[in-house]
């Protein structure tokens, strides 16, 4: 009704409310939408009736319907409610049934009980999750049974998450890490600098560390012993007590069991299928278009694979979000890349144009949307299946907040990994808040 | 009509250009950069070494006419400093032409990722703070490598502070020459960096007669040292060195000594200095406690020129916070760099000079004058003389008790 160019005292005269409360939830709006004037308003609304939209109904069943996040930015939540109340008041009924905005919630984590930056500590196996100590949580993987494994990076463990109960699956230890032609319990043995994990087709766990500066990759077997998969080369990794290490790489496992690797000190991502070979990176320039294995990479971290073992890679120091197309082996940018340095910019634009802080992870849900964890801005963000971005939660500002409300209203601080798992819940490690959050059914079940 | 156009056009282009031409004039000739993480968790301390950078710059805001700026970025993401952001700040400055030089880095974890993006800029570093050997001549084996930190191949890193060891010649030189000790036993929490400490304590007690007589190193942190001070006691030490900090209960060792060596005197590095917590460890009836920190603190200076600088500063910053430890060194790394470009445009022949031979002028640093000291780097980028104190614990509180001159020990 703003938009139409209605008054106040016209609007109130309408839906039968008082001319103060309309000028109450006016100034909310501006508020919400950043906005200072009324014309502003009117144009937002305008620039939103041109956009695709869909409210309250399910996602239709088509490969470019709009994922059901589209609303989880205020925004569009905002947006959608004022359509409807536009709607509405023509016909002189307001019901406003678009979904509410997807929440978020801790699932494992609580402070050390002295909170000492650079944090974290450890404790709580074999109890509820929400209760454990995490140090620096760097990546999450959840298998078919929605077991979730945790890449406890300060505390040099693998930590599962089963039922809401949280234990050690790997690592704590002194000794040495030991082949697996010994059988040794993994628990007992070092595992180095462990900063991912990821699940294969049957549920095999597999990790990604720095043991004595090389960069390996283990597997984790149904009974608990580890088998070394492949060492991939020196990882020169620099090693702090007192300050947060950087996550070694990233892993992801196509469903015939191919690794992909991604080596940050390298600046490069492997691919191993028994054989190792150069997958996209070591290059001089940034090459887009071209080949991956010309193209620069520069610290990539986070790797995730589509339905059609497309790579996506976050590539954390260029600040872009990169996809090696499978099929040509080409490289592209799918976000990020408006500048040469970091920024906080670009939503609901196209994604290739918007700005993004040092990334660290990537996954794709099951509709082609990729979701990303955009860390130095302390935000989570996506890119629908039309290549536009959106925020998916964070409000920026670094902290901790928000549990139990809105998505787009928590602070993080510094999250690193995420992922889906097959109910489309997404799982964030928060990482400097020690915690594992999760957003719940936001991408749908696959 | 059209007039009225035509004039407001004309008008909006003339404010333009007058905007473009203030711009003009007061962009900056050189910069002085920083990167420290002013936005992290408690990070007062840290926003007053940046006051410390700014306030020099301010007192020098011209070099031969050319006009100086600083420009401070910031390293932390969230609650910690980020080698990810630090990497990414100095390859910002990198692309800036006017930047000169860099105050920092300020830690050596940042220094590892910070070094070689300036190095391979021949972009100076002066850092007040960074203190670990690997980043200049570790003996011992360090990742990343001073040498790959330098991919250019020449050094661009200095610093003021001292290598990490150094703390263990210090306090051997003070514990022969002014306590007459001979007999000293070690323990080490701190790993292969804390084993230097404890290699360079024997050397330099060595030369002044003493003999280290007992080292045992700890890969835990023990909460019981009595069969360290059971051996150390029968091999006639008549103290302690300890190279550990208060989380590693190196004070409760010191009580610990006092009932197994009545008399004994305990010796420390800057894990302890300055700790309060320590104070509460050491118990009622503490020993004798001396330790080294790589700091120098000016306001204890009775020196008329360094008082003279202390109170412009502190009219500048009169809170008790903006003074808190490295200020004046990050104040005197800003002033070192000053000095250094303005050797470099002479050298040049008043022109702008190059980043790298502004390194050739920071190397060439002879006695540089500062408030915390009097500086002239190695080869290798550290100081001749670096920072360092000596504090003992006297009637349950820190008292400074002397500045040690490696120079003239």
């Amino acid at each position: 009704m703003v938009a139409q160019g209605l008054t106040n005292r016209e609007i109130a005269a309408r839906l039968f409310i008082s001319e103060r409360t309309v000028d109450g939830h006016l100034e909310h709006l501006r508020e919400k939408l950043g906005v200072n004037t009324r014309s502003q308003v009117t144009a937002w609304v305008v620039r939103r009736e041109s956009a695709p939209i869909t409210v309250a109904v399910p996602p239709p069943a088509v490969a470019l319907a709009p994922p059901r996040w589209a609303l989880a930015h205020p925004r569009a939540w905002l947006g959608a409610a004022l359509v409807l109340a536009l709607l509405a008041a023509g016909v002189g009924v307001l019901r406003l049934t678009a979904p509410p905005p997807p929440i978020i919630r801790t699932v494992a984590g609580s402070p050390c009980a002295k909170q000492v930056y650079p944090g974290g500590c450890y404790g709580g196996d074999n109890q509820t999750a929400l209760g454990a100590h995490l140090a620096r949580p760097t990546s999450l993987a959840v298998d078919s049974k929605g077991v979730m494994y945790i890449a406890d990076y300060g505390n040099h463990r693998i930590r599962k998450v089963v039922r809401g109960v949280i234990s050690t699956v790997a690592g704590g230890g002194k000794g040495e890490l030991v082949d697996d032609a010994l059988g040794i319990a993994v628990s007992k043995d070092s595992l180095g600098y462990a900063s991912a994990v990821a699940v294969d087709r049957q549920d095999q766990l597999h990790l990604l560390t720095s043991r004595k500066g090389v960069l390996e990759v283990w597997r984790i077997d149904a009974n608990g012993f580890m088998h070394r998969v492949v060492a991939v080369g020196s990882s020169t990794i620099t090693i702090s007590q007192v300050a947060p290490n950087l996550p070694v790489g990233g892993l992801a496992i196509s469903n015939e069991g191919v690794l992909f690797i991604a080596d940050r000190t390298g600046n490069r991502v492997l691919r191993f299928d028994g054989r190792l070979s150069t997958y996209a990176g070591t290059g001089e320039t940034l090459g887009d278009g071209g080949s991956a294995t010309s193209a620069q990479l520069s610290w990539p971290i986070g790797l995730a694979l589509d339905k059609y073992e497309n790579l996506y890679i976050a590539d954390t120091g260029n600040n872009r979000i990169r996809r090696v197309d499978r099929a040509k082996g080409t490289i592209t940018t799918v976000a990020g890349g408006a500048g040469e340095f970091e920024g906080n910019s670009g939503d609901e634009g196209l994604a290739k144009d918007a700005l993004l802080s040092f990334p660290f992870d990537v996954a794709v849900a099951r509709d082609g949307t990729i979701a990303f964890t955009d860390t130095g801005n302390h935000r989570l963000r996506a890119v629908g299946p039309d290549g536009r971005i959106y925020a998916l939660a964070g409000t920026g500002r670094w902290g901790f907040s928000g549990d139990g409300f809105p998505a787009s209203e928590a602070e993080f601080d510094g999250p690193e990994g995420l992922t889906i798992d097959s109910k489309g819940n997404l799982f964030i490690a928060d990482t400097e808040n020690q915690r594992i959050r999760e957003m719940p059914n936001i991408f749908g079940s696959a | 009509m059209m007039r009225a156009l035509t004039a407001l056009l004309l008008f909006g282009l003339a404010a333009v250009a007058c905007q473009g031409a203030e711009n003009a004039t007061s962009r900056p000739d050189i910069i002085i950069a920083s990167d420290l993480p002013t936005s992290a968790y408690n990070s007062a301390d840290i926003v007053a070494l940046e006051q410390a950078i700014g306030f020099a710059i301010r007192q020098q805001p011209t070099i031969e006419g050319y006009k100086l700026a600083y420009w401070s970025l910031d390293d932390a993401l969230g609650a910690q400093h980020s080698q990810v952001r630090a990497r990414a700040n100095v390859r910002r400055m990198v692309a800036n032409p006017s930047v000169l030089g860099i105050v920092g880095p300020h830690s050596s974890f940042i220094g590892a990722v910070e070094i070689p993006e300036a190095n391979s800029a021949h972009l100076a570093m002066v850092s007040p703070t960074t203190t670990s050997s690997c980043l200049t001549v570790a003996e011992r084996p360090c990742s990343p490598t001073a040498a790959s930190l330098r991919p250019s191949g020449s050094n661009n890193y200095f610093r003021i502070a001292p290598r990490d060891p150094l703390q263990g010649k210090a306090m051997a030189a003070y514990a022969a020459a002014k306590l007459g000790l001979r007999h000293v036993a070690a323990f080490n929490e701190s790993g292969p960096e804390g084993t230097l400490y404890v290699k360079e304590f024997a050397k330099e007690f060595g030369v002044h007669g003493g003999v280290l007589v007992y080292e045992q190193t700890y890969d835990d942190t023990p909460d019981d040292f009595s069969a360290f001070l059971i051996q150390a006691k029968a091999r006639g030490a008549d103290a302690i060195y300890a190279v550990a900090d208060v989380s590693q209960n190196t004070c409760k060792a010191a009580a610990q000594m006092n009932g197994v060596m009545p008399g004994a005197i305990f010796l420390a590095m800057d894990g302890i200095t300055l700790d309060d917590d320590c104070i509460t460890d050491l118990g009622s009836s503490p020993p004798d406690v001396w330790a080294t920190y790589g700091y120098v603190d000016p306001t204890t200076n009775a020196d008329p020129r360094v008082k003279k600088q202390v109170a412009e500063y502190r009219k500048a910053y009169p809170k008790t916070s903006d003074i808190g430890a490295y200020v004046f060194a990050a104040y005197d790394c800003s002033r070192l760099l000053i000095d250094a470009i303005r050797r470099a445009i002479s050298a040049n022949g008043g022109k702008l000079p190059s980043r790298a031979q502004v390194v050739s002028a920071l190397a060439q640093t002879q006695n540089f004058v500062g408030v915390t000291g009097t500086y002239s780097f190695d080869e290798n980028g550290d100081a001749l003389s670096p920072m360092m104190s000596i504090y003992r614990v006297h009637d349950g509180r820190w008292e400074f008790v002397q500045v040690h001159n490696f120079a003239a020990p």
